[in-house]
């Protein structure tokens, strides 16, 4: 919605927007409670949901957050945290394409570039199921798209 | 046209309504406040507010409400470098393989 | 090149640890009362369309033909040898530490997302030949090749000459990058061979012999030599 307003901004220049052109608006509107009320929710749960799934991904593979002798756990977490945070602001502002832009393509390559790509595609896997419980699922319909796309950019 | 009162529409009925014009959209999510039926069962969550103006009015816009640390951009000891691990390259390992 | 001076970027002064600034909007600012653009890193930018590197490009061939392909080389090699210098200043203060200590990987991407926002295009490195003291540079959307269209030959030296001008300043060892494959004969993306310059001069050879990259490839991985 956000990089759509601005584009519409920049293309109405001078006259008023037609009713295709303020359709997204109206999507926006249509789902604006259930942004808003699941975006208060992962805020208030944001330090459980990131335990839960650190736990998950620990049970699952106790070397995933190990890279020999050194633990990444806590970077690990603040980069989680940082990700949440990203996706639950897209998810606010239904903009998926500035999460892209903003920040996934970077870190994209800040992964890469420390072979992390396995513990994001799980990580963002496990976060799909770990914010089920917490969101309802018209809610979850919403944000699970977004966490999905950050795993496949930052898991490849 | 009257309100709409009911559930929020759904992912597929909403491709259903692009076809409506903007002025109706506002009718249908009572952006102008009319007052809804009394006979309208208040329990379900799924009810949508008198107005949207009353349904934003629920939110702590104002109030620290839900604030604990503020979400800034600046998650504190950001640190991109990882304490180099015995198998990661540096610019040295490079140099001397040239 | 200006000294570089993060202090006036506002949005840098307020998020100082906001490594993610790589957006349009992010990463430039556009000071208007002075007219100027300015970077994250502090660098003065300017905006220039296709018409700037057609008017370099056949400009310079105008003047001095077929060797125009070596003055572009030549500038991309200073300007590389140049923002390795730049590059130094603005890593460390970026991340508190020296590029020597960090992460190769992490270094590399680091020094090409400002082109990659510039509009010089996304890049991918490969390393898997390094132990045979040579490694590959893939480019994709290069700004030269796109403009210019497929002409049949590579034209990508600006860049050739950057690669080899920056990685021969971080290494410390005298490199020569070449083209390769270029988008500018018919293929989807440019690569570039970096390496010793006797390594280079070889594969210059195979070009001219009409040996394909993968060629190259397969030549450079079983060891041979001119």
């Amino acid at each position: 919605m956000l990089s759509q307003l601005q584009t519409l901004v920049r293309e109405v220049d001078g006259r008023y927007a037609t009713d295709t052109e303020l359709m997204f608006l109206q999507n926006y509107l249509q789902t604006v409670r259930l942004r808003f009320s699941a975006y208060q929710k992962i805020q208030k749960a944001e330090t459980e949901i990131i335990q839960q799934v650190k736990k998950k991904l620990k049970t699952a593979d106790p070397q995933l957050l190990r890279r020999g002798k050194v633990d990444l756990s806590a970077k690990w977490q603040r980069d989680t945290m940082r990700g949440l945070r990203y996706c639950a602001h897209a998810l606010l502002v239904a903009d998926e394409e500035g999460l892209e832009e903003s920040f996934l393509l970077w870190f994209q390559s800040i992964m890469r570039s420390f072979k992390a790509q396995y513990s994001c595609d799980v990580t963002y896997k496990v976060m799909q199921d770990v914010v089920g419980q917490y969101l309802t699922p018209q809610e979850a319909e919403l944000f699970c798209p977004i966490l999905a796309k950050a795993r496949l950019l930052l898991g490849q | 046209m009257t309100a709409m009162i009911g559930l929020l529409p759904s992912e597929s009925e909403t491709r259903r309504l692009d076809v409506i014009s903007v002025g109706e959209f506002f009718g249908e999510i009572n952006w102008f406040g009319k007052p809804l039926s009394e006979t309208d069962d208040f329990d379900s969550p799924d009810v949508p507010y008198e107005t949207v103006g009353h349904f934003f009015a629920t939110f702590p816009w104002h109030g620290p409400a839900l604030n604990s640390a503020p979400a800034s951009w600046d998650i504190a000891e950001d640190d991109e470098s990882v304490p180099v691990e015995t198998d990661t390259l540096t610019l040295e390992d490079l140099s001397a393989l040239f | 090149m200006d000294i570089p001076s993060a202090h006036s970027h506002r949005l840098r002064q307020q998020y100082p640890q906001r490594h993610n600034h790589y957006k349009f909007s992010d990463f430039f600012q556009f000071n208007t009362s002075e007219g100027t653009i300015s970077d994250w890193n502090g660098s003065r930018n300017i905006l220039t369309s296709e018409d700037f590197i057609i008017g370099l490009l056949e400009g310079l061939e105008e003047e001095v033909g077929a060797a125009s392909a070596a003055v572009m080389y030549s500038i991309g090699l200073e300007w590389g040898k140049q923002d390795s210098l730049f590059f130094d200043q603005w890593f460390e203060r970026e991340y508190k530490v020296s590029p020597q200590q960090a992460n190769l990987m992490f270094l590399l991407e680091t020094w090409w997302w400002p082109f990659t926002a510039q509009g010089w295009g996304r890049w991918e490195i490969d390393m898997a030949d390094r132990t045979q003291g040579f490694m590959f540079i893939n480019l994709f959307d290069s700004a030269v090749a796109r403009t210019l269209g497929d002409v049949g030959k590579p034209v990508c030296y600006l860049y050739a000459g950057l690669y080899a001008g920056f990685f021969t300043e971080m290494v410390r060892k005298q490199l020569s990058c070449i083209e390769i494959q270029c988008y500018s004969m018919g293929e989807t993306y440019c690569k570039f061979l970096l390496g010793a310059r006797e390594r280079i001069d070889a594969a210059a050879f195979w070009l001219n012999e009409g040996a394909t990259a993968s060629d190259i490839e397969k030549r450079l991985r079983s060891g041979d030599s001119v």
